[in-house]
């Protein structure tokens, strides 16, 4: 079973069942997949594969880290002349200059070197392996997460939903759309008061690509909107609370009223053809016939905040860290490393690497080096 | 500045041609001073990218790679890059045959698309974005170059391999050296890839407010790091040679269809890319 679990066969043919459910999945977006229970049984078992794997390889990587140099094996070792211990500090110099780290040690007439490079390299697939299941792990914890959002107006306060804090309201002081140098829209930023049971915990700004965390809820800057708040005297008189740019008809004249930097834009039509645009500051006014006049009060700007709490984010984080390393790991270069056991002017030479142009390479290289007779 | 652009593509698209002209009229005739002609052209048109790239980056004052045009010049680049780097470490003129018409088709592609520069989208005026995208650049140059050496290697075996009179198959490389080869390109994007998928699940988060969402672009972005995976680990069970390089092939198509396919028939919210 434990061999079954940590083979190669079964990861490859986990990952090509995960491959045909993705390739479905979005060429069939209204089939649930990813939140179908075979395909979460699938995770849990590339989980277990990827555990069981790196489980596996651990001895192996350790027994070669803490491998010490030994006598070669003769028969499998390729065999070089050297004349002395010129030759051998020679050697021993290029391996060096190469990246190796050496070890020697010597007993009854023999000295034996061990050099290694890229040891590194040698804990990426199990880095790798381990990140991944901490990102398995987290993605599981985020199904027991929340989110949800909250829309509020300046000025006022509004109830984060229970499921994600209970107890806890935002009040917003500001929203601001930022332009950038050449007037296009830079960003959106909500300045806001947090509350938790009535009391003032914590205060900061959300915008896009920055949002805002507090006591494990994290708020995002998610849509925005604007009301304009207008007076009417004459045929239909009142104060009305009008949502940005929606089509209005007064006395036989239809407009809408639109958020713009320099002010509210009243726009007039005829039909589908825009007629005229008057840009009102607050307290301006507009006479319509029979005595109507339409007086601009203030803006009414809202915000909407994504709210989220997600146990599973920090860990899924971590995975990614440890997934960035291993993946740096991986370009350190191939592990490989070269046995010597030096007797009586000749040297036996093994050389490991997993890939065999590496192993010859390296071969070739120290053999010229000491000019194999 | 805008209007260089046209005529700079122009004559990328002219210089990537002539190269490929050169390195197949090389072929035929084997004449060094055709072979160092194409491998002007091919420098020339690097150059030229790079130019084009550093004019868009200068009208966009940021590095270009919003769009799905930025993103394809860069595409472009960075398989040039690759190519150049195995062209002058393997003396492999031959693959020029392969990789070019790749970077030629692309080019034809970007001809066609709107190079009006726009504001960046709020989402978009992130770190993270530089990050995200030129590992994914890096990636693919890498994978298009490791695509071009796993069909030189099946075509190389369907002419009957190393001892084939096909004159096609005695120029290319050994089987072997083309299999290593693929290996040790694929070897190197993958970690980039490994970087671009999880740079871009941290920006989601603070973006969105969610690492993963299943949108098409990501998903076809996972299918394609899946692929790479599963190439890399038959290798260790003894899998060289022909399945590698077919697992290979299966690697880029995932790659194309997650750069053009799912931009233009699956869209999500990558719509921008």
């Amino acid at each position: 079973m434990i061999k079954f679990l940590s083979s190669i066969q079964l990861a490859i043919t986990l990952i090509g069942a995960m491959v045909l459910a993705s390739v479905f999945a979005t060429l069939f977006p209204d089939v649930e997949i990813f939140g179908a229970f075979w395909f979460r049984g699938l995770l849990l078992l590339f989980c277990l594969n990827l555990l069981m794997c790196t489980v596996k390889s651990l001895p192996g990587i350790l027994h070669r880290i803490k491998k010490l140099p030994s006598s070669v094996n003769e028969e499998r070792a390729k065999t070089l002349n050297f004349s002395g211990p010129e030759d051998v500090e020679k050697l021993m110099d290029y391996l060096k200059a190469k990246g190796y780290k050496l070890k020697t040690s010597s007993s009854e007439g023999q000295q034996n070197i061990l050099a290694q490079k890229g040891i590194l390299n040698l804990i990426a697939p199990q880095l790798l392996h381990l990140s991944l299941i901490l990102v398995l792990i987290g993605g599981f914890l985020t199904s027991f997460g929340v989110e949800d959002q909250v829309t509020c107006f300046v000025g006022e306060r509004a109830d984060v939903p229970a499921s994600v804090a209970s107890g806890m309201v935002i009040e917003v002081n500001d929203f601001q759309t930022i332009y950038d140098a050449d007037g296009a829209i830079d960003n959106w930023i909500t300045n806001l008061n947090i509350y938790v049971n009535d009391e003032k915990t914590a205060s900061g700004t959300t915008k896009v690509n920055a949002p805002l965390k507090h006591q494990g809820v994290s708020f995002y800057q998610k849509s925005y909107g604007y009301y304009h708040l207008i007076e009417l005297t004459g045929v239909q008189p009142g104060t009305y609370d009008v949502p940005d740019k929606k089509i209005f008809s007064l006395e036989n004249k239809t407009f809408n009223i639109g958020y713009s930097e320099e002010g509210a834009v009243v726009s007039f039509f005829e039909g589908h053809n825009l007629t005229e645009t008057v840009v009102l500051k607050d307290g301006d006014k507009i006479d319509f016939p029979n005595d109507t006049v339409l007086t601009y009060i203030e803006l009414n700007p809202f915000t909407v905040l994504g709210v989220k709490k997600d146990p599973g984010t920090p860990v899924v984080m971590t995975g990614f860290l440890l997934m960035t390393i291993a993946s740096f790991l991986f370009w350190t270069g191939r592990y490989r490393e070269v046995a010597i056991s030096l007797t009586e002017g000749k040297a036996s030479l093994i050389v490991y690497c997993k890939i065999k142009a590496v192993r010859d390479e390296v071969m070739e290289e120290i053999s010229e080096r000491m000019k194999v007779k | 500045m805008e209007n260089l652009q046209t005529p700079f593509m122009v004559a990328l698209l002219v210089a990537y041609v002539l190269a490929f002209l050169f390195y197949f009229i090389t072929f035929i005739y084997e004449k060094v001073a055709f072979k160092n002609t194409a491998k002007l052209f091919t420098v020339l048109a690097f150059v030229l990218n790079t130019g084009l790239l550093v004019i868009r980056g200068l009208l966009i004052s940021g590095l270009p790679l919003r769009n799905l045009f930025e993103f394809g010049l860069f595409f472009v680049w960075a398989i040039t890059l690759v190519f150049i780097f195995i062209e002058f470490k393997f003396d492999l003129s031959v693959s020029a045959l392969f990789v070019l018409p790749i970077v030629i088709l692309l080019l034809l592609f970007l001809v066609n698309l709107d190079v009006t520069v726009r504001p960046a989208m709020p989402a978009l005026r992130s770190k993270w974005l530089v990050i995200h995208v030129l590992t994914a650049v890096l990636a693919y140059g890498a994978f298009a170059m490791s695509f071009a050496l796993s069909v030189m290697y099946l075509v190389k075996d369907w002419l009957g391999g190393e001892n084939s009179p096909n004159r096609l198959a005695s120029k290319m490389p050994r089987l072997e050296l083309l299999d290593e080869l693929s290996y040790k390109v694929i070897f190197v994007g993958m970690p980039a890839l490994t970087i671009m998928l999880v740079t871009g699940a941290v920006w989601a988060e603070y973006s969105w407010g969610r690492y993963w969402s299943w949108d098409p672009k990501e998903t076809w972005a996972l299918v394609t790091w899946f692929v790479y995976s599963a190439y890399l680990h038959i290798r260790l069970r003894g899998w060289k040679g022909k399945k590698a390089a077919i697992l290979s092939i299966v690697g880029f198509l995932a790659v194309i269809f997650t750069f053009l396919g799912v931009s233009y028939l699956l869209p999500g919210i990558h719509s921008y890319a």
